[in-house]
């Protein structure tokens, strides 16, 4: 095996893999968490209880989530194109990845949200609180812990569906991974990957353990 | 300052229908303590909850200083709250906040400057005696100081009416005590109205001026504490003297229950009822209560001796309370 020749390729690959994870992180932040709160907001017992909404967007929100990610990925090509602009490459690969993990996103966002004690909103109405500001000022900074929590979840759901992103030419350490390891049996550069993507995995977890431990004072 | 009348809540689940309150008419006047006692399931959450319009009432009127709650639009509503504080069982403090930022937080959502907002919170925390805890988190505190950090922050925006929801329910004996002391310094010092609602008839016995008692979302009784409770018939009366059993019947003697009302309770009226008619008094129970700063005391007596009668008369010229089984 030639060192030389294929370091770079592993430095290419851990850049498209943090590139692709990142931006699609971003998208899935901004979009799934307004998503989460609306679920919870319009639920029945909500602050704006919009039983229809709430459940053409439960349903949709579950298609989303049922659709494999392989499926997904094919599915949304033309989308993708309207999107990006072009259908393969790392760029490409970021609008199923975004689309995959905001449903994700949207409902661990949701069963986070849920967990602030309704009392909490109870006695914030009580104080004259506008809708949005309970959102603002109670539910958001009492459900961070679970929220950050969540986001480590959902980066580390994305790093693992990155690894298909090969399929459309987007690169990274999973496609790596397939195409040295298991295409031309190049076993040492599989397990480098798959120690590659452990790390990566396991650091997630712990900074999102220690953020979310930070901002809880409970 | 709140005038309830004809208010009813009914909960609906299905086909089932739930009437939490029915028909219920209160006043509570300015500056009194104002206690709703009664069992769990009563409707007493209900009842409060309906004075700020937490609960929408399904029919009947709730006029806090004058102003129909349930006719207010939205907006009019919030600023109403505003000038409504209330406390709860469980404090329901944001665990994300420190001390001051919880006390801040009416402050913040009313728009006042942060300048105002420290000062004004600096105050209620020496009101509360928790100026040490300005940066503690509400999981650092004990279940007392939290409910001190959660008068204060329903104070933040100087209400004339407090609202409190059992909020010594989930405290312990010493801890209940102090902040029913500290209740009843604020109605006295701010002349602060106080509705507050309790299983326990600890707390309408400590500092409560007017009760009324709820069972299955009706009043049984309403009226000053001092009055029910020397009424042997009230269910206040009885929950604290609860009735005698009546004992063997012995034809010569006269079982009797007398209430000792004030100053009166603290007198040898027995004793010396025993010398001046000729009596055997024997005292086969009772009990003697201090109720919001007087003394109360009922005891049951069992009176031998040929002139009984004379004795009771006695009795009730000397202002007691004398009930004969
Ligand atoms: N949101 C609700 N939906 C249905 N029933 C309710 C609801 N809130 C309270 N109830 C019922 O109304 C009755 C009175 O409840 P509540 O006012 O909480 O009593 P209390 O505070 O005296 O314990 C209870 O039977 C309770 O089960
Ligand atoms: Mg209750």
């Amino acid at each position: 095996m030639d060192w030389n020749l294929w370091l770079p390729n592993l430095w290419k690959a851990t850049v498209e893999t943090l590139y692709m994870v990142g931006i699609s992180t971003i998208f899935t932040i901004i979009l799934g968490l307004p998503l989460g709160i609306l679920l919870v907001v319009t639920d029945r017992k909500g602050l704006l209880p919009l039983p229809l909404l709430n459940t053409i967007v439960g349903a949709i929100v579950n298609i989303g989530r049922s659709l494999p990610f392989i499926i997904l990925l094919v599915v949304v090509i033309p989308f993708t194109r309207l999107v990006v602009g072009t259908t393969i490459g790392s760029t490409a690969a970021i609008v199923p990845l975004a689309l995959a993990a905001i449903p994700f996103f949207a409902r661990v966002a949701e069963s986070g949200l849920r967990e602030v004690d309704k009392g909490l909103v109870e006695a914030a109405q009580a104080m004259g609180c506008t809708n949005r500001q309970i959102i603002s000022k109670v539910l958001l900074p009492e459900s961070m812990p679970s929220l950050i929590l969540g986001v480590a979840l959902t980066i580390i759901s994305l790093i693992s569906y990155s690894a298909m992103a090969g399929a459309i030419g987007g690169g990274g350490l999973g496609d790596l991974a397939i195409r040295y390891g298991y295409q031309r049996f190049e076993t040492e550069v599989m397990i480098i990957t798959v120690i590659l993507l452990i790390i990566l995995v396991q650091g997630i977890q712990i900074l999102g353990n220690k953020l979310a431990q930070k901002v809880s004072k409970k | 300052m709140i005038e309830i009348s004809h208010l009813s809540k009914v909960y609906r689940q299905g086909e089932n229908e739930l009437a939490a309150l029915n028909d219920v008419s209160l006043t509570i006047p300015s500056g009194e303590i104002f206690g709703v006692v009664g069992v769990s399931g009563a409707g007493k959450s209900t009842l409060i909850r309906c004075v700020n319009l937490l609960e929408k009432p399904t029919s009947g009127s709730v006029r806090v200083d004058g102003i129909e709650m349930t006719g207010l639009k939205f907006h009019e509503l919030r600023e109403a709250r505003k000038k409504i504080g209330m406390i709860f069982q469980h404090f329901n403090l944001l665990s994300t906040r420190t001390v001051s930022g919880n006390i801040a937080f009416p402050l913040e959502i009313d728009g006042i400057s942060k300048k105002d907002r420290q000062e004004k919170v600096q105050e209620l925390l020496s009101l509360v005696g928790l100026s040490d805890k300005a940066d503690a988190f509400p999981a650092q505190l004990s279940g007392g100081q939290k409910q001190r950090v959660g008068i204060a922050r329903a104070l933040a925006n100087n209400p004339r009416l407090l609202l409190s929801d059992e909020a010594t329910s989930a405290l312990d004996q010493q801890n209940t005590s102090s902040i029913l002391s500290l209740l009843r310094d604020l109605n006295q010092r701010l002349g602060l109205t106080i509705l507050l609602i309790t299983h326990e008839m600890e707390v309408v016995k400590q500092i409560c001026d007017r009760v009324a008692v709820l069972k299955e979302g009706r009043v049984l009784e309403t009226g000053k504490v001092q009055q029910l409770i020397s009424n042997p018939k009230s269910h206040i009366s009885q929950a604290f003297f609860p009735p005698f059993e009546k004992i063997l019947p012995n034809p010569s003697t006269l079982q009797t229950a007398i209430t000792f009302i004030g100053p009166i309770a603290d007198q040898p009226v027995l004793s010396s009822l025993a010398k001046k008619f000729d009596l055997e008094a024997n005292i086969i129970g009772g009990s003697i209560q201090s109720i919001s700063g007087s003394r109360i005391g009922r005891l049951h007596v069992v009176l031998g001796g040929q002139r009984t009668n004379e004795a009771l008369n006695y009795l009730r010229g000397l202002g007691l309370l004398v009930e004969v089984y």
